[in-house]
């Protein structure tokens, strides 16, 4: 017997409910569908509700179907919900649109389906009205925050893919089945809904009551999607002027509310208002309005309505027969807006991923910038079913879906948590440049300061670098240790987020997540860390970024308009963003200049190899506007460098000793530390040829440029560790950064290739390198996954900070801290004597970040230098007494980059010059400070404070002229004898602090930068040893000593701060105006794919659907 | 255009640009060749560049410690050690200041006895001339150290002992260090050995001391952990613990601190008597010189090559009495480990004949410390016994500056004067070296000579051989001499009175 036979003989009623209001000619096609149905026992029952009287032309077409007229103009739910009262004896309900056409077995498919799967609801296949080879929905899934997501990706060709029966959460409200006593007890669609989530609700409460909600896509409706029956009405009554979106959010929220147990809410509604806080932020930023008010009505809305959303949460809840628990098991998991919009930004980029936004418009498709190229597509290769579950007999393709794609940067994250885990808990220590913040307020004031402690005392403006860090230590509320973690720890995703992005114009997605683990996996960054060494971090996480900057300010895709670049950006843009990302990479690393210019170079000589070097050239001239762009909002640093003279180089690095060269083998590997001495380290290196061995046309163009890049970075790198460059000694790390980054692109690139230009050859030696290569290139960051365990990527446990505390001024005093060493190790920024030997000055004990950064000229302190370097030469024993002017208590002599603790391990050694230790051993007024592994320190027998007072007369020592000391202004024993602390109280105003008649002396440079009022009388004041101050005191009492130089710092420091404003209101209002450009088109696209033949729904705009 | 639309993936005359899909074969791309080529060229070029390319070392520089401080110099100081006070009498010390600038050096002479008292008192030194000095005449004691600190430099500072036993002269130290090394000593027969540990600066020091001797290595708990406080002098008698050795190497090793360390051989048994005191040796070189030494019948010219590494070290000695060939002499020393080397048994070294010696150590090793003792017959003069250190090759410079032993109205003993002035010349080329008096009047010139690429050249009433005797300088044998050569010379005073050459000696400093 057939089962058309069976449902003849003993079929259960079906009543066809139609909603309708002023319907298009599409009626006559639904009535006619659905006379043409094989199911015998079928009903038609046409709704009415406002709008003209259609009476007359459903009799014409469907003489058999029963009218219910009704004046009130009734959203969908609530004139669906008629035919509770008019019905009775029905088993099932089809509840219809007037615009779907069912297939003529579409009923029977359902009511059969129903009841092989027990399902009180069915919902059948839903095809284009037009073309019924696209698919429009085939049931839809929802997160636990209720945010709809369709299973298919409309238009998506039915070549049978969703071909199988299975659960699903909402049955779309175009067409589907329900049991008729399912719908009594729920007591229809909710008619607070007047529309959007209506079919979201019901289905809700469906399987809240036990009832099961599946999909029989044998079943086929079309739909046309052209007309909304009571929508119209619903939008000019009382909720005139909501936007669909606002009434699908709150209509979401509600049924949410109304759904969950109590328990339940109690854990979700935090969780959804995060989300909405954050979806609210970023729209703010995007400036989707419409989104913004979406969000927060929903909450308005359903706050207003508490009393009738509790009354309906009570119905819902006595209905209860499934837990949450069980209803969560049908959701997707985690949000699926989150994940939605994500996908977009990292498929679209930020701009076009909102370029939908405003307007309700469509988003731009999720095409990915190599759809058409590639196969790629998730749903097109992988159809996971609705629990995240692989079907059986699908076999996967490594990586090539976003959920594995995820899956990697969640491992990965994990991974660098996990590595980092005893450096996100405390402190870092004073190791290399992690010397530890000031607080947030001090760090701007440092910014604007005019005067500075280090060296002698200087007024060279501040670093930008000081301005950055306060900004950060601002946004987030102070946490200055926080502020330096998201610093340092940031860096890794950032620069590998932008070695993805610098990728993704290639097109692979495979390459982009390569690339960006290859950039991961590469030793640099541990070592950097493990060093302390933040010009480096700073610089892996920003070239990235620069260089695809770089690339597009070079405008080398021939395809864009004369003078605009991406998304029709002006160059003038471009070349400022580029100079923005410069500057704040400058700010922290300024050898990054150097790195601009290798990597314009680089790409200019790489574009020799395929012979679009003329077009590639523009990548100079774009450099040096970007470098200058960067100067110029560095304008007071810059100028404070520029006229340092011969000490400018200084800033980008200081030369180590050739001894200590790491040589060119390790350079290829990155290995400048702890991490990378395996062979291991050699596998990403090599991997990043097989774009060059396999590669075709722009991969290999690219690779040719990127490995240019890599070498002119690496030739760079080994003439500096060689000390070949001189003073041009720009940190060696920095300047292997844009290897590492061609490095790992160019596996990203290797990975496109293997994609891409493999496909179609015989099997043959390309295909064996390729296979070896790609793994080698996974096994190849197998050293990085191995420092995870050491739980601080090789960066000591302690640092200078902790050791030498006891070098710290006694309160009421006032010294400083000569530090010498190599510039590698020494946790302080520094001047050089000769390579590998620099020294600095701290004052009052330890360093702390604002002596990081070293301005570039010594100034007086060059002193320091010459009498070091007397004692070097063995040209004197009384080092001790020429270092006593500058207040130098203590000088430490860096051997390690960390104090050595001993069982515990020892850090990386960076010994100083061989001579210097025994050197300072023979000065008759240095005396050794026992105990320390690591550092060695002597204390200045014959020190005087930085502030200090005598009843004797004024300092006589003069500068020598000639002899071995010239130079240098050798104090006299008369010079030196009778001082005391004084002015050791520090306020607002400068030092206070009682002095008696006679002499105040202060080794603060320049001498004439201050001046000292007693009893508020200014004292006469006179240059001592040619540098520092000295004022007589004729007549005792409270004395001040402050600077009297006009405020060069706040002034350079504010214009500076207005400059980067503006800047950045530019860049922000070009980019909001790419945004707005983008959307026009993506509305524009949207208009010209989507128009349907007749009146265009809004229905079926909605948001996530 | 979707938002990452591809704006540099599109390359000009490249094909496939923006499609993605690449043609079906690759390696059509003529360029691609070229670009490996370009690749494996920088690679082995700078691997290349990396090995050809010198790397200077970062081992510390050997400088001498009696290297006398440039005139232009801000300050300097001298470490005088080892010598004993007047009270003491063994080995009675007498500093002697050498100016060899032509301004008065105004210095500060600080004494320390080993009973820790101290004193100082100013000292001015005339220019080109040398003024002594007695410290223990400051501070008393039995052993006494003393710092000579100046405002200036050009001033060479010697210690001369004598006592009973006779008499010995060695330089001070420029420089303090943390490891000292002496390879020969005795303590048979009534000898004595005594080690002076003086810590001239600020900082405590803490000392350990290891002996070599025949019967193995030494580390006796006294000599473990030896605080010597900044200033102080501390004497260590090894003799008291390491007993009845012939010969005995010490290490002194500093934990903490630096000093500087001094040894004080006495030597009584048989009718011969003598001592010498001793400078460590800061550091174990792999080259070492005695420009004249000579077996006497019936004495004994002993060399002691002690391995203070802790790896063996493989040692070829050379003998070339003028004029013939070289006897060689091969050992593989072990570490912590002395070889002693009696010249006088050898029948490839004639007796009564001068000949240089060089010690040179093979393979890869820092090195050995050489000393050079000779013990003469009763029936000689006394001093019959004196040891000192052999001269390091490379510390040399081309100028050479010795005191003489005391002045001309104050003789560091009756008749002091110089025997003979031995150059050794130790590089490949030959070279021209002038002596000079040094009077307070300047530098009289006194001769000039030839030595051959490494060979060695005696001058003075007592060289019998070679150029033999050159007039003038018996005359002057009171008087600083200075040595100006075209290349790096070393020079070496051998002093009378004494048995034979080599029993008292006087280094040259570098000028």
């Amino acid at each position: 017997m057939s089962s058309q036979q069976t449902a003849a003989s003993s079929a259960p009623a079906v009543v066809a409910v139609v909603v309708t209001r002023d319907p298009g000619p599409w009626l006559e096609d639904c009535l006619r569908a659905l006379g043409a149905q094989d199911y015998p026992e079928l009903v038609v029952v046409v709704v009415a509700p406002g709008g003209a009287d259609p009476t007359a032309r459903i009799g014409r077409t469907c003489p058999d179907a029963f009218v219910r007229r009704i004046e009130e103009p009734l959203g969908f739910g609530a004139a669906a919900n008629e035919v509770l009262g008019v019905v009775d004896g029905a088993a099932f309900f089809l509840i219809c649109h007037d615009d779907c056409a069912p297939d003529p077995s579409a009923v029977r498919l359902m009511v059969e389906e129903s009841f092989r799967s027990n399902a009180a609801v069915v919902s059948p296949k839903l095809v284009r009205w037009d073309d019924p080879a696209l698919l429009l929905h085939v049931g839809m899934n929802a997160d636990k925050t209720g945010a709809v997501v369709d299973r298919v990706q409309s238009p998506e060709i039915d070549h049978g893919q969703h071909d199988g029966v299975r659960d699903v959460f909402v049955a779309p409200s175009g067409c589907f089945l329900i049991r008729a006593d399912l719908m009594a007890e729920l007591g229809g669609f909710d008619p607070s809904m007047a529309a959007m989530a209506e079919d979201l609700d019901l289905c809700w409460r469906a399987q809240v009551a036990g009832a099961r909600v599946i999909v029989a896509p044998d079943a086929r409706v079309r739909h046309l999607e052209a007309t909304a029956p009571g929508v119209e009405p619903v939008l000019t009554g009382t909720d005139a002027g909501a936007s669909l979106q606002a009434l699908q959010r709150r209509h979401e929220l509600r049924t949410v509310l109304k759904c969950y147990q109590g328990a339940s809410l109690l854990v979700l509604l935090p969780q959804i208002l995060a989300l909405n806080l954050g979806e609210i932020l970023v729209a703010l930023a995007m400036r989707d309005q419409d989104r913004v008010r979406s969000v927060v009505g929903a909450w308005r809305w359903n706050v207003a309505h508490r009393a009738d959303l509790l009354a309906a949460r009570r119905a819902v809840q006595r209905c209860r027969q499934v837990s949450d628990g069980q209803i969560r098991r049908n959701q997707l998991r985690g949000s699926a807006r989150l994940s939605q919009y994500l996908s977009r930004v990292s498929h679209l980029g930020f701009e076009a991923a909102h370029a939908g936004a405003g307007g309700g418009a469509s988003v731009p498709e999720l095409t990915g910038s190599i759809a058409g190229a590639f196969s790629e597509d998730d749903s097109f290769d992988e159809d996971w079913d609705d629990r995240g579950h692989r079907p059986r007999g699908v076999r996967p393709r490594l990586l090539a879906s976003r959920r594995s794609r995820l899956l990697v940067g969640l491992v990965a994250t994990l991974l660098l948590v996990l590595g980092a885990r005893h450096l996100i808990g405390g402190p870092f220590p004073t190791v290399g440049q992690l010397a530890p913040l000031s607080s947030w307020t001090a760090t701007w004031h440092r910014f604007f300061a005019t005067w500075h402690s280090q060296g002698l005392g200087t007024t060279a403006p501040a670093s930008p670098a000081s301005a950055v860090l306060g900004m950060l230590g601002t946004v987030l509320l102070g946490g200055m240790g926080l502020t330096q973690k998201v610093l340092v720890l940031g860096c890794l995703p950032v620069g590998a987020w932008g070695v993805s992005r610098l990728l993704a114009p290639f097109g692979s997605r495979r390459g982009r997540l390569f690339g960006a683990v290859a950039y991961l996996g590469l030793p640099l960054v541990y070592d950097a860390l493990a060093h302390g060494r933040l010009d480096v971090m700073v610089s892996y996480a920003l070239v990235p970024w620069i260089l695809a900057a770089l690339i597009r300010a070079s405008a080398l895709d021939p395809g864009a308009p004369a003078g605009a670049g991406r998304h029709g950006r002006s160059s003038r843009a471009r070349w400022l963003g580029l100079g923005v990302l410069i500057a704040l990479a400058g700010a922290f690393a300024p050898a990054v200049v150097v790195d601009v210019v290798v990597m314009a170079a680089g790409l200019w000589l790489g574009s020799l190899f395929s012979g679009t070097a003329r077009q590639a050239g523009r990548a100079v001239p774009a450099a040096l506007q970007g470098i200058l762009a960067a100067l110029v909002l560095s304008a007071p640093w810059v100028i404070g460098v520029g006229l340092a003279g011969p000490h400018a180089l200084g800033v980008l690095g200081e030369p180590s000793a050739p001894a200590r060269a790491v040589g060119w083998v390790a350079l290829l590997r990155f290995d400048l530390g702890p991490v990378g001495g395996s062979a291991l380290s050699w596998l990403l290196p090599a991997a990043a040829l097989l774009a060059v061995l396999v590669g075709s046309g722009p991969r290999l163009a690219w690779a040719a440029r990127l490995w240019t890049v890599a070498a002119l970075a690496f030739g760079l790198g080994f003439a500096v560790d060689r000390g070949w460059t001189g003073s041009f000694a720009p940190t060696v790390g920095v300047v292997l950064v844009p290897a590492a980054v061609a490095v790992a692109a160019g596996v990203g690139l290797g990975v496109a290739a293997f994609e891409t230009d493999l496909v179609g050859l015989r099997f043959g030696w390309r295909q064996l390198a390729a296979t070896l290569l790609v793994a080698a290139a996974a096994v190849g960051t197998l050293p990085a996954v191995a420092e995870v365990g050491n739980g601080s990527f090789g960066l000591p446990a302690s640092g200078y900070g902790q050791a030498l505390q006891f070098v710290s001024a006694r309160p009421g005093t006032s010294s400083r801290v000569l530090w010498l060493g190599d510039p590698a190790a020494l946790p302080v920024g520094s001047w050089t004597i000769s390579p590998g030997l620099a020294y600095a000055t701290t004052n009052g004990g330890p360093p702390t970040a604002g002596d990081v950064d070293a301005p570039a000229a010594p100034g007086p302190a060059a002193q320091l230098d010459e009498a070091v370097q007397l004692a070097r030469e063995g040209r004197t024993v009384h080092l001790g007494r020429l270092l006593a002017p500058a207040a130098v208590r203590y000088v430490v002599v860096v051997e390690d980059l960390a104090p050595t603790v001993a069982g515990v391990g020892g850090a990386v050694a960076d010994p100083p010059p061989p001579d210097l230790v025994p050197a300072l051993d023979q000065q008759d007024d240095l005396r050794q400070v026992p105990g320390g592994n690591g550092f060695v320190v002597y204390d200045n027998t014959a020190a005087i404070p930085e502030r200090a007072a005598r009843s004797g007369g004024p300092v006589r020592a003069v500068r020598a002229v000639s002899g071995p000391a010239a130079g240098l202004a050798v104090p006299t024993p008369a010079d030196l004898a009778g001082w005391r602390p004084a002015l050791g109280s520090s306020s607002s105003s400068g030092y206070r602090g009682p002095v008696h008649p006679g002499t105040v002396y202060a080794a603060m440079a320049p001498a004439g930068a201050f001046h000292l009022s007693v009893r508020g009388a200014p004292a006469p004041a006179a240059a001592a040893f040619s540098w520092a101050a000295q004022f007589r005191v004729a007549r005792g009492g409270q004395a001040t000593l402050s600077l009297a130089a006009v405020p060069w710092g706040g002034i350079g420091g504010g214009l500076e701060v207005v400059l980067w404003v503006l800047v950045a209101a530019v860049l922000v209002d070009r980019r909001l105006a790419v945004a707005a450009r983008l959307r026009a088109v993506g509305r524009a696209r949207a208009g010209r794919a989507e128009a349907p033949p007749g009146r265009r729904s809004a229905r079926h705009e909605r948001v996530g659907r | 255009m979707s938002g990452s639309a591809p704006e540099f993936f599109e390359d000009a005359g490249l094909p496939d640009a923006g499609s993605g899909r690449g043609p079906a074969r690759p390696g059509r791309v003529p360029y691609r060749a070229v670009l490996v080529v370009v690749l494996v060229a920088a690679l082995v070029g700078g691997e290349l560049a990396d090995h050809l390319v010198h790397r200077p070392s970062a081992r510390r520089p050997a400088t001498p410690l009696a290297a006398i401080a440039p005139s232009t110099v801000e300050s300097s100081a001298w470490y005088c050690a080892g010598g004993t006070s007047e009270g003491g009498s063994t080995a009675a010390a007498t500093l002697q200041l050498l100016n060899t600038t032509d301004r008065p050096a105004r210095a500060t002479l600080s004494a320390v006895s080993d009973t820790g008292r101290h004193a100082s008192e100013p000292v001015t030194v005339p220019p080109r001339a040398q003024v002594a000095e007695v410290p223990g005449s400051l501070v008393g004691g039995n052993f006494v150290a003393a710092t000579v600190e100046l405002a200036q430099g050009g001033v060479l500072v010697t210690e001369t002992v004598d006592g009973p036993l006779g008499w010995s002269a060695t330089s001070c130290s420029r420089s303090t260090a943390t490891s000292w090394y002496f390879a020969s000593g005795s303590t048979v027969n009534g000898g004595t050995l005594a080690v002076s540990l003086y810590n001239p600066t600020t900082t405590v020091a803490v000392v350990d001391m290891t002996f070599a001797t025949p019967s193995g290595v030494e580390q006796p708990q006294p000599f473990e952990g030896i605080v010597v406080a900044p200033g102080a002098l501390a004497v260590e008698p090894v003799d008291r613990y390491v007993q009845d050795a012939r010969s005995v190497s010490t290490i002194v090793s500093v934990r903490t601190g630096a000093v500087v360390a001094a040894a004080l051989q006495t030597v009584s048994a048989g009718g011969s008597t003598g001592l010498s005191v001793r400078l460590g040796v800061p550091a174990p070189a792999r080259d070492w010189a005695v420009p004249r030494a000579i077996d006497l019948t019936g004495g004994l010219t002993v060399l002691s090559i002690f391995n203070p590494t802790p790896t063996s070290e493989r040692v070829v000695v050379s003998a070339r009495p003028f004029d013939s060939p070289a006897a060689t002499f091969s050992e593989v020393v072990a570490p912590i480990t002395t070889w002693v080397l009696e010249t006088t048994g050898a029948n490839r070294i004639p007796d009564g004949i001068p000949f240089l010696v060089t010690v040179r150590v093979r393979g890869r090793g820092a090195g050995v410390v050489v000393d050079r003792s000779e013990d003469a017959p009763s029936s000689f003069v006394r001093p019959q016994f004196g040891a000192s250190s052999a001269l390091r090759v490379g510390s040399g410079g081309g100028t050479e500056v010795l005191a003489a032993p005391g002045s001309a109205p104050n003789p560091a003993v009756p008749g002091a004067g110089l025997a003979t002035l031995d150059l050794f010349n130790p590089g490949p080329h030959r070279l021209v070296a002038r002596v000079s008096a040094l009077q307070a009047s300047g530098a009289v010139a006194l001769v000039t000579v030839h030595v051959a690429a490494g060979a060695a050249l005696s001058l003075g009433p007592a060289a019998s051989t070679g150029i033999g005797a050159v007039a003038g300088l018996a005359q002057l044998g009171r008087v600083p001499l200075v040595v100006s050569a075209t290349a790096p010379v070393l020079a070496v005073e051998n002093l009378a009175p004494a048995a034979t050459t080599g029993v008292v000696t006087m280094t040259g400093a570098r000028g």
